[in-house]
């Protein structure tokens, strides 16, 4: 008898043991799984909005990766000519890459007045973003004012009495403003600020300078 | 003889012992499936937070990443070259289109009025140094030759450049370039004493000058005297300033 309801017990304890694991069990079935967004429960709404959040993140993603090539495509894949004015030193580049490098002379940064204090020229070289605007062989030197004036000679009215031959190397490359870069004959004084704003290179380098430039070449001075 | 005298009472004690016992696993059991139910709300809930945490941090970042780089690319589309400030990391480079043609060590760095931004284009207008620089002069007539004398005995160069100034740029915003000593040209001590003199001249021009309020906006910043010569020296007439982080 005693055994009997003993057992009984033992019956009801599973029993509710047994329903306890299954009454467990069902409240875990409607979870859905992870990255499921379409099944519901309690973390409907929060999931919903994760999946709206992902697909933000996935969008702003490629959004970014666009940007950054686009950054990196701004760079130009062809012929470059970098002037590092501090140092003195002109580089031709393919894309990233160094085809030639050399020493270089820029501007002296002198002031020069005419006698009648009227006009006045300072010898910089500009900085800033430049364009080959045309590159000729065995050039031709058009003196200016200022360099009559330097030499304390009268400035001619006729425009041939300008002309110098030889002066300028064998190539001259034109990149705006009357600036030049251009071979030279004071050789020993490359690498010193020496120039009326012209870049001066040696004839080497300027070889190469002229072989790769094209109208349109970017020049960067600096 | 007592067992003999209460079989019911027996009978009775052992019903409820199996009552009490059967109430008790039902109760052990209600308890086992609130926690379960619970920790696995929880469960769910931390995962579910943390994925989302997790994805918010990922999409904060994207989005700085991509206002940093669409201010760059305004200025990278223009040929020009630029300068980048990056005020938390002090970074300064002069860049054309995305490549760093020079880069600049920022001792130190202080932001003075406007309110925070991640990344904004500034254009720069006017460099005002804030001492004289003096220009050699040619006198008329004494030729190419003794220009080029000149010129190397007396070289023109960053060394010549002013190593204080400001950075007009549109709308009331301004760098200020100021110098410390440069480390290679002295030793510690004198160093010291230098670069104590010049944040000292600094703020009493600051304080006493007529024109401290010009700028609505604008950011000091302390480079080495070498640097800061060379960065004058380097820039063209007009240029765009990409700041970053000015928090």
């Amino acid at each position: 008898m005693a055994l009997g309801k003993l057992a009984r017990a033992i019956l009801s304890l599973s029993l509710c043991l047994g329903s306890c694991v299954l009454l467990q069990s069902c409240s875990k079935s409607p979870v859905p799984a992870q990255g499921d967004p379409q099944k519901g429960g309690a973390t409907a709404a929060p999931r919903g909005d994760v999946n709206a959040l992902r697909s933000q993140t996935r969008t702003l993603e490629n959004k970014v990766q666009k940007l950054e090539q686009a950054l990196a495509h701004q760079y130009p894949g062809g012929p470059v000519i970098l002037v590092d004015t501090s140092r003195s030193q002109i580089t031709l580049q393919l894309g990233m890459r160094i085809i030639v490098q050399g020493t270089c002379s820029t501007g002296n940064g002198m002031e020069l007045a005419d006698a009648a204090g009227k006009r006045s020229w300072t010898f910089d070289t500009p900085r800033g973003f430049f364009r080959v605007v045309s590159k000729v062989a065995n050039p031709v030197w058009l003196r200016p004012d200022w360099s009559f004036i330097e030499e304390g000679e009268p400035i001619p009215k006729d425009p041939s009495k300008r002309a110098m031959a030889n002066v300028l190397g064998d190539y001259a490359i034109a990149f705006g403003d009357g600036f030049f870069l251009h071979g030279t004959l004071y050789t020993r004084l490359l690498g010193a600020n020496v120039t009326h704003g012209c870049i001066r290179v040696d004839d080497n380098t300027l070889k190469k300078l002229y072989m790769a430039a094209q109208p349109g070449t970017p020049i960067w001075i600096y | 003889m007592a067992m003999k005298r209460n079989p019911d009472c027996m009978r009775s004690h052992i019903r409820a012992r199996a009552w009490i016992a059967a109430l008790l696993s039902i109760l052990a059991a209600m308890l086992a499936l609130i926690v379960s139910c619970r920790s696995s709300q929880t469960q769910q809930a931390g995962r579910g937070l943390s994925e989302e945490q997790e994805l918010r941090h990922k999409f904060a970042e994207l989005s700085r990443r991509e206002q940093v780089l669409t201010a760059e690319l305004a200025l990278a589309r223009n040929q020009a070259p630029y300068l980048a400030l990056d005020v938390v990391n002090r970074k300064l480079d002069l860049k054309v289109q995305g490549h760093s043609l020079r880069s600049f060590n920022i001792v130190k760095i202080q932001r003075k009025g406007g309110s925070p931004f991640l990344a904004q284009n500034w254009l720069e207008i006017e460099a005002k140094p804030l001492q004289i620089t003096t220009r050699p002069r040619l006198v008329p007539g004494s030729g190419e030759a003794t220009t080029a004398s000149v010129a190397t005995r007396d070289p023109w160069g960053p060394k010549r450049m002013p190593a204080d100034y400001d950075l007009i740029c549109k709308g009331a915003q301004a760098l200020e370039i100021r110098s410390l000593a440069s480390e290679q040209s002295y030793n510690r001590f004198t160093r010291w004493i230098i670069s104590s003199y010049r944040q000292f001249r600094d703020w009493t021009r600051e304080v006493f000058s007529r024109n401290k309020s010009v700028y609505k906006e604008s950011i000091e910043i302390w480079l080495g005297e070498d640097d800061a010569q060379l960065l004058f020296w380097s820039l063209p007439k007009q240029f765009g300033i990409l700041v970053l982080n000015a928090n």
